[in-house]
Order: C-alpha cells, then sequence, then structure tokens
C-alpha cells in the first residue's frame, strides 16, 4: 500500500491512478459514513462523489497533521450535514432526551424483529431510526475503529459529546433489545 | 444515564464481560455484535474511475473558462485602445520619442531599485505569507 505522503504528492502532481487509487482506499469509509445517513442509493453514491471531488479539489491545503482517513472523514461528515440540511432534515436539533428515549423505546413494535433475518438486521433496522449525529458517531466508533479524539476531530464536537451521543444511542438500543429479550423469554 | 449503564458499556468497549443484570448484558452484547457489522451500502465497482472522468471533466471545463475570460479580456483590452484613441484623437509620431522614458532615463537608480523591490516583496509573499497560510490549513 502506498503511503499518504506519496500519495498525495503523485495526486498532486497530476496523477490521476493515485488519485484512484486514493478513492480506492478511503470508498469504504466515505460510504459507512454516507450510507448511515442516506438511504437513496443514487443520492449516496452521487454525494460519496462529492465527498472525492472535494477532497481533490483541497489536497493542496492538506498538511498531515491528521491522519489523510480523518481529514477525509471530515469532508464526508459535512458533506453528509449539508445534504441533510438541503432536505431540510433537521441535523442540530437533538430530540428532547426523555421524550424521545420515551417514543423510541416503548412506542415501537419489537414484534419486527420476525421480519428480519436475525437480531443483528433487527438492531441495525433500530440504529436507522435514530438521529443523524448518534448514526454517525456509532459508525465511526463501530464500523470504522475510530477513537473518541478521532471522532471529535471528526465532527468537531468536544470529546464528551461524542462519549454522550454514543452512549445514549447505544443505551437506546439496548433498551429496546431488551424488551423484545424479556418479551421472547416469557414466551 | 447512570453509572451503572455506563461502567456495562465501557466493558464491552474494553471486550470485557460486564457485571450486571443478565438481561441487561445479554442486550448490550447484542447490540455491540449488531453494530460492529458493516452496513449494506456498497459503491459500485468503477466508482473510483467515474469520480476521476468527473474530476477531468470538471478540469477541462475550467480551462475553456479561464481560456474564455482571457480571450475577452484581450478584446476589452483591445476595444478600450481603440476607444481611447478615437476619442483622444491620439496621433501615433514613428519617430524614436520614448516620453516618459526620455524622463526616466536620468533615474536609472530608482528604476533599478523599484524593479528589486517588487521582486523582494513577490519572493517574501511566497516565502512567508502563502507557506504559512497552507500550513495551517488541514
Amino acid at each position: 500500500m502506498t503511503d499518504d505522503r506519496t500519495l498525495v504528492s503523485r495526486v498532486l502532481a497530476g496523477d490521476m491512478q493515485a488519485f484512484a487509487l486514493l478513492i480506492k482506499q478511503h470508498e469504504r469509509l466515505v460510504v459507512h459514513m454516507i450510507g448511515r445517513v442516506i438511504k437513496n442509493e443514487e443520492d449516496r453514491e452521487e454525494v460519496c462523489q462529492d465527498v472525492f471531488l472535494k477532497v481533490h479539489g483541497k489536497l493542496s491545503e492538506f498538511s498531515f497533521q491528521s491522519k489523510l482517513s480523518t481529514w477525509i472523514a471530515t469532508i464526508a461528515y459535512r458533506q453528509a450535514i449539508n445534504h441533510l440540511r438541503k432536505r431540510k432534515m433537521l441535523f442540530s436539533d437533538i430530540p428532547d432526551e426523555e421524550a424521545f428515549t420515551k417514543r423510541f423505546v416503548e412506542e415501537s413494535n419489537p414484534e419486527t424483529v420476525a421480519e428480519e433475518k436475525d437480531m443483528d438486521d433487527f438492531i441495525l433496522k433500530l440504529a436507522d431510526q435514530l438521529p443523524p449525529q448518534y448514526k454517525l458517531v456509532l459508525t465511526l466508533f463501530h464500523v470504522d475503529g475510530m477513537h473518541y479524539p478521532e471522532i471529535a476531530e471528526v465532527t468537531k464536537m468536544p470529546e464528551g459529546t461524542v462519549k454522550n451521543y454514543l452512549f445514549r444511542a447505544r443505551n437506546l438500543l439496548k433498551e429496546k433489545v431488551k424488551m423484545y429479550l424479556g418479551k421472547e423469554e416469557l414466551l | 444515564m447512570n453509572r451503572y449503564e455506563e461502567e456495562m458499556q465501557e466493558n464491552l468497549e474494553k471486550g470485557r464481560i460486564p457485571g450486571g443484570e443478565e438481561l441487561d448484558v445479554k442486550a448490550y452484547q447484542a447490540v455491540f455484535r449488531a453494530l460492529k457489522k458493516d452496513p449494506d451500502s456498497d459503491l459500485p465497482p468503477d466508482f473510483a474511475e467515474r469520480v476521476v472522468a468527473r474530476v477531468i471533466s470538471g478540469q477541462k471545463s475550467k480551462y475553456s473558462r479561464d481560456y474564455l475570460w482571457f480571450g475577452a479580456g484581450i478584446l476589452f483590452l483591445a476595444i478600450s485602445l481603440i476607444g481611447t484613441i478615437l476619442y483622444t484623437g491620439f496621433k501615433f509620431d514613428l519617430g524614436f520619442d520614448l516620453g516618459f522614458l526620455n524622463v526616466m532615463s536620468d533615474y536609472k537608480g530608482l528604476v533599478a531599485f523599484g524593479v528589486v523591490f517588487i521582486a523582494l516583496l513577490n519572493w517574501l509573499d511566497k516565502k512567508l505569507i502563502r507557506e504559512k497560510q497552507f500550513d495551517h490549513k488541514v
């Protein structure tokens, strides 16, 4: 695998093969982030393309003060937020904790698990119903293996907020799963 | 969220089996296992090539735009020159009267200083200001 510095300097010199390699090395990270908040396949691909166009346009400004993947994730995060804002989906507002927890845990129907292939799919479907901020931090932590400081850098949120979102999101999912497991044990 | 929940999550993050109510442990383990799965959102196999094609077409249209502006600039300059000549009734004198340059030839030192000073300013701008700008950007 070509190291980041060599790859970046080749792209800046106009080497398009190097840029294709950079995309291949980071497309998984980008599609994980974008895919969590954009479910429409066409929109998802277009936003992912826009992320890499932005990466190409701004690469001369990248100064290796962070990992290249973190920098690309930052651009993907912004692009995801912009897409949600364009679609008039409120991104900045996290729903009121008590009301959202009540609605999330109690109101939806845990029997839908029977329609899913397994428990994992059921949980991922539940995760899709969480606010976008929660989904993005969950993805960065669990799928992309980033730590709190890195997630804080990508999202420009304080580390405490990242931790809070992550813990709260997992707690909501756990409560829902617990409800289902409790019912299953009674049967 | 209480300390009990936090401790359970912290233990699971470290790969340890947390202590606590059995149903809570089971539920958290299921959540952590599921969240590790790759989201079901793949890109087409030729995704990288498509992006590269978009970059190339973007560059081509940028070059065309640049040439268009360049041509428009030259045209504007020519029109202004013709307009000025017509307006002022300027007549070309093909003798070798260099006008302003004749006056400046008495100040060779000043002209040389001006050239060196402008070159120095450009060099300092490139060295100190632009490099610093790039260093501060992520």
